[in-house]
């Protein structure tokens, strides 16, 4: 398996938020969770990106565990991606220089065709020079799209992708996004409340919770 | 991130111990035994100080809420000629000092001042002297009012432009007139604000030493320079800097519990204001009060300064004025500079930690902020002997004990704008970085540090007008022979040279307003 988490463990303020948790994910798959408010689902995905450290447990991904009681590998070290739920686009920046920062060190010349590439790929070429706040909302998730697959994670994790987008967009958006993982050939995790969503766009559902 | 958290842990732990050890020391010599002149002070000058103190601080403080607390309740809710400039121009009174401001009324208000000689030559009135008298404690109460009023003004626009709307346009629609719901929805609303810069005003007035000193007013400020500098009576002179700890201390506890941020029960969403249009004799009478307010507060001290410097620029030698200005900018540039470094390692700390001693850390930050000047002085020095009892250093007043002294007192200022923007900031942009790859510190660097820029440059704008215009920390711990215009402007003054301090002062003035500038653009930017 290529992300496997065993009996995952935390907890906040003497708070059980995720008690021994246990999944396995296949490369290359799309695997949502759901779960209610509340249920610890956004927190999983702290925790599986190296944001929060669990109690107890261990994972593994790629064969190399990041955590168990001996070792923590940091955020910065794992190749997660994590599109937040609001998207975190850094403000001062404008859209290209967003996907250009998740670019690894890299000549100019391949930054440049990584981000062009991107950019083609989520429709976003003429809007490159933008700033986040002249966006609009789907815009805004596209890029947040672009700049984690820029770090060619091996891992993306995706935070209640749709909560921010109308139906007509989010319908569009779910039939997009299952088409640029697939063709990137990336291994995904949704955390979502919407069963349609999942359905939709998973290849395996996992309820939080249940 | 570990490592990055230890580092800014150790470092704040280090600054913290240093500021702790400075208190402690000073405050062990509390219990000693009292010198003979304490009697004397216990008996004979302490009750004038408290009741001089406490009126001083009241009534100044009172009467400059109430001026900024109405000022900013005008802006916000009525729309009229000039408002937007008006708005803008009722926070600039801040750019002036106070003790600057008691020169200049003492000095125009005399009998050789503008008032009375353009009365009496130019339009041949009969002029009673007697007119123009007033109290020291008079003359305090007016100059702290008019200059300490915009911290109401600025803590009470910017909480009802936030909060009120929803509130003031319920109140309208269910019939409520003007001055009812300024008296029954505003000013119970806007009480934490307008209290939090009451404290403001409460604790610079407390702090103040160039106003009382130059009034000749019985304060603490002024006694305790007397029992230190004249006596030479260090033990009495921190027994009464440690009773002003006790007013300060009662003072905060009091707005800690004024404050209760959700006692109110903001609104979910918020809504902007629609403002009232003021016509006819309301708009007339509310532009004619403002005028008043800013003629008072901001043209007259400007004007009769821009006409001083006419006369005294022949006198001014300018080699040495240029040495004091390159003093006054070096210092206020250090210390600014120190105070956002190390203002950015403790927010630091207590943004990656929630342990107590993170907390802990950021309020014994805060500390030196509402310790009057004079008192932070006499625990530097303290401190800087219990130094030299370990490891010989020179306990001479230097300028490496100036800018430790200055840091101490205004590490607070800088710290709170830079904790409050990264409040705002928040951690997810960091977060995000790190996800891509960059660890805390690159993160820290090309991330949240470029959307902290105002709120660094906040802090060192701030921090440095404060810096440029301090007296009694620069007055009792620079080295001898070392002049800022601060220190120039109250020798002059204290030489009842006073047309000679116009140059000094307008600079002064000059650069902190123009800071105060920048500063304020950002403010209404968020206001807005």
């Amino acid at each position: 398996m290529y992300l496997t988490l065993n009996d995952l463990t935390f907890q906040y303020d003497n708070q059980q938020v995720i008690q021994s948790f246990s999944c396995a994910i296949e490369k290359g798959s799309i695997t949502a969770i759901i779960g209610s408010s509340g249920s610890g689902k956004s927190t999983l995905l702290r925790l599986i990106s190296g944001l929060e450290k669990p109690v107890e447990g261990s994972m593994t991904l790629d064969n190399k565990v990041i955590f168990d009681p001996h070792q923590f590998t940091e955020a910065h070290l794992r190749q997660v991606g994590l599109v937040f739920q609001d998207y975190a686009l850094f403000p001062h920046l404008t859209v290209r220089k967003n996907i250009e920062y998740g670019v690894r060190n890299s000549s100019k010349e391949t930054k440049k065709d990584v981000v062009d590439r991107l950019l083609r790929m989520v429709e976003l070429m003429e809007d490159a020079d933008k700033y986040p706040s002249q966006c609009s909302g789907g815009m805004q998730q596209r890029v947040a799209i672009a700049r984690a697959l820029a770090n060619q994670p091996k891992l993306l994790l995706l935070d209640e992708p749709f909560s921010n987008l109308d139906q007509q967009l989010k319908e569009r958006m779910r039939i997009l996004m299952k088409l640029w993982f697939k063709e990137q050939g990336v291994t995904v995790i949704i955390v979502t409340h919407d069963h349609q969503d999942a359905a939709m766009l998973a290849d395996q559902i996992i309820e939080l919770g249940a | 991130m570990k490592d990055w958290k230890s580092f800014f842990g150790v470092s704040s732990i280090v600054w913290i111990l240093l500021i702790l050890f400075v208190f402690t020391e000073a405050f062990a010599r509390l219990f000693a035994v009292p010198s003979e002149l304490w009697d004397h002070i216990y008996n004979f000058v302490l009750s004038d100080v408290i009741n001089n103190t406490l009126l001083l601080v009241l009534l100044s403080s009172f009467l400059a809420s109430m001026i900024g607390f109405l000022a900013a309740y005008i802006v916000v809710v009525y729309d009229f000629k000039g408002r937007k400039i008006f708005s803008f121009l009722l926070y600039l009174p801040l750019a002036i000092p106070p003790y600057i401001a008691s020169y200049i009324y003492s000095h125009m208000l005399g009998y050789t001042g503008i008032l009375q000689s353009f009365l009496r030559n130019q339009l041949n009135l009969p002029v009673n002297p007697a007119w123009f008298t007033y109290s020291s404690m008079q003359m305090g109460i007016f100059v702290f009012t008019i200059t300490l009023f915009p911290y109401v003004y600025i803590t009470s626009k910017g909480y009802m432009q936030k909060y009120l709307g929803n509130y003031l346009e319920t109140a309208r629609t269910l019939q409520h007139g003007h001055l009812n719901i300024l008296r029954t929805i505003a000013l119970p609303l806007a009480t934490p604000a307008i209290f939090a810069g009451f404290t403001l005003i409460a604790l610079e007035v407390l702090s103040d030493f160039g106003v009382v000193m130059y009034l000749n007013i019985p304060a603490f400020s002024t006694a305790i320079y007397r029992s230190w500098i004249s006596l030479g009576d260090f033990d009495s002179a921190l027994r009464l800097s440690a009773i002003l700890m006790i007013f300060v201390i009662t003072l905060l506890l009091i707005q800690h519990v004024l404050r209760k941020p959700r006692s109110v029960g903001m609104p979910v969403r918020i809504r902007s204001l629609t403002r009232i249009r003021l016509r006819g004799i309301r708009e007339k009478l509310v532009i004619t009060c403002f005028v008043l307010v800013l003629f008072v507060s901001l043209f007259i001290p400007v004007t009769q300064l821009l006409l001083w410097s006419g006369v005294s620029y022949a006198n001014i030698r300018w080699s040495e004025f240029g040495q004091m200005l390159t003093n006054t900018l070096m210092l206020s540039t250090l210390v600014s500079v120190a105070i956002l470094l190390i203002a950015v390692l403790i927010a630091n700390y207590t943004r990656l930690s929630n342990s107590w001693l993170a907390v802990l850390s950021s309020k014994i930050t805060l500390l030196g902020y509402s310790i009057p000047g004079s008192v932070v002085a006499m625990l530097v020095i303290f401190f800087f002997i219990a130094v030299k009892e370990v490891v010989y250093i020179n306990t001479q007043t230097t300028l490496t004990m100036l800018g430790f002294g200055l840091i101490l007192r205004y590490l607070g200022l800088g710290y709170q704008n830079i904790e409050s923007g990264m409040r705002k900031v928040g951690m997810k942009f960091n977060e995000a970085s790190r996800l891509l790859g960059k660890n805390y510190g690159q993160s820290f660097i090309r991330v949240d540090l470029p959307l902290l820029l105002p709120s660094l440059f906040a802090g060192f704008a701030l921090v440095f007008i404060d810096v440029i215009k301090e007296l009694p920390l620069t007055l009792n711990l620079r080295p001898f022979n070392y002049h800022t215009l601060a220190t120039q402007v109250y020798q002059y003054a204290s030489d009842e040279r006073i047309v000679e301090s116009a140059i000094p002062s307008l600079v002064i003035i000059m650069i902190s307003a123009l800071l105060l500038w920048q500063v304020i653009r950002w403010i209404i930017k968020e206001d807005n």
